[in-house]
């Protein structure tokens, strides 16, 4: 796989109620020439930005003051306000517990990445989502990316810690 | 287009992938170049991150201080939570891994499955101490020699107190 991706017309919008975070996102965004980067706090404000100017991808933590971040995800997942519920979403959170995991793919994630966060894993995880899309799956009681192939196969890709 | 595909039962939906769209080869920077540019950016956002932490250590403060006196209820336990949660992320990716175990420590002593009437104060406090030393002393992993003398403070108050 080649190591050159272009990422510079993607459009990104970041979820996270702390502030040293989204400064450290918004960096490690930068540096891979995203210059398209939103940021919000909470699940109310994401989901107007993405009304607003729906974004390539939603990057998310599960865990907020006041939301819950697996909420967040099901929301999109319905199309609440009428967002695209195909929006890849991409969960970075400290909260790593084999649980957590499943319920975020449970949920309706694409994909989870556990903090702490490096432009290595962060590289690589957009790489897998850019080289990898799922379909989805609607039925009753989940709409998400097809959990049969679910937040798989990124193990053996990663580096630079 | 999303082509849909109809099962028994459900569907399967393949939506136009935009990722692919947008995402090219043509001008794309390598990893290390990334790196790199990322690298130049760290000693700031390291500076910024550490002048978090003490209101972090204030708020945590407050909440144990809430608790001890009984009247903090699970908010003031979900507010240690929180803190620890966001010290856990940070600190391994502001290089500071060792602030990344106290935060992870935080989150183990308040974890929502744990009453408030059986929250290990005194243990939570000591993580509160350790994180002001290992702040002072800009200690950022285990290898560190100031970080001995916490490191089996530590280890002797989880199994003195747990």
């Amino acid at each position: 796989m080649s190591e050159f991706y272009n990422f510079r017309n993607l459009g990104v919008l970041f979820v996270d109620d702390n502030k040293s975070m989204q400064m450290f996102m918004r960096s490690l965004l930068l540096s891979m020439n995203i210059v398209n980067i939103r940021a919000c706090n909470d699940a109310e404000a994401c989901l107007e930005m993405m009304v607003e100017e729906p974004p390539d991808i939603v990057i998310t933590d599960l865990l907020f003051r006041h939301c819950d971040g697996l909420d967040l995800i099901r929301r999109i997942r319905q199309a609440e306000d009428g967002v695209d519920r195909y929006t890849p979403i991409l969960v970075i959170t400290g909260q790593t517990n084999m649980s957590d995991v499943l319920a975020a793919r449970d949920a309706g994630a694409t994909e989870f990445l556990a903090k702490p966060v490096s432009v290595g894993s962060l590289h690589d995880r957009l790489v897998w989502m850019v080289e990898n899309p799922r379909p989805f799956i609607k039925a009753s009681g989940f709409v998400g990316p097809d959990r049969r192939r679910a937040m798989r196969g990124y193990e053996g890709m990663e580096r630079r810690k | 287009m999303t082509r849909i595909d109809k099962m028994d039962g459900y569907e399967i939906h393949h939506p136009f992938s935009k990722l692919q769209a947008k995402v090219k080869r043509e001008g794309g920077l390598s990893l290390a170049e990334i790196e790199k540019r990322m690298s130049v950016r760290m000693a700031h956002l390291t500076e910024e991150f550490l002048a978090e932490i003490p209101p972090m250590i204030e708020t945590i403060e407050q909440m144990i201080g809430k608790l001890e006196k009984g009247d903090g209820g699970a908010e003031a336990q979900a507010e240690i939570f929180k803190q620890g949660h966001d010290l856990k992320g940070m600190g391994g990716s502001f290089d500071y891994p060792i602030m990344g175990t106290i935060g992870a420590s935080f989150c183990e002593l308040t974890h929502k499955t744990k009453d408030v009437s059986a929250l290990n104060l005194p243990l939570i406090r000591v993580n509160l101490d350790l994180l002001s030393y290992v702040l002072k002393f800009r200690i950022k992993n285990e290898s560190d020699p100031k970080a001995a003398p916490i490191i089996a403070a530590l280890a002797s108050a989880t199994t003195a107190k747990r």
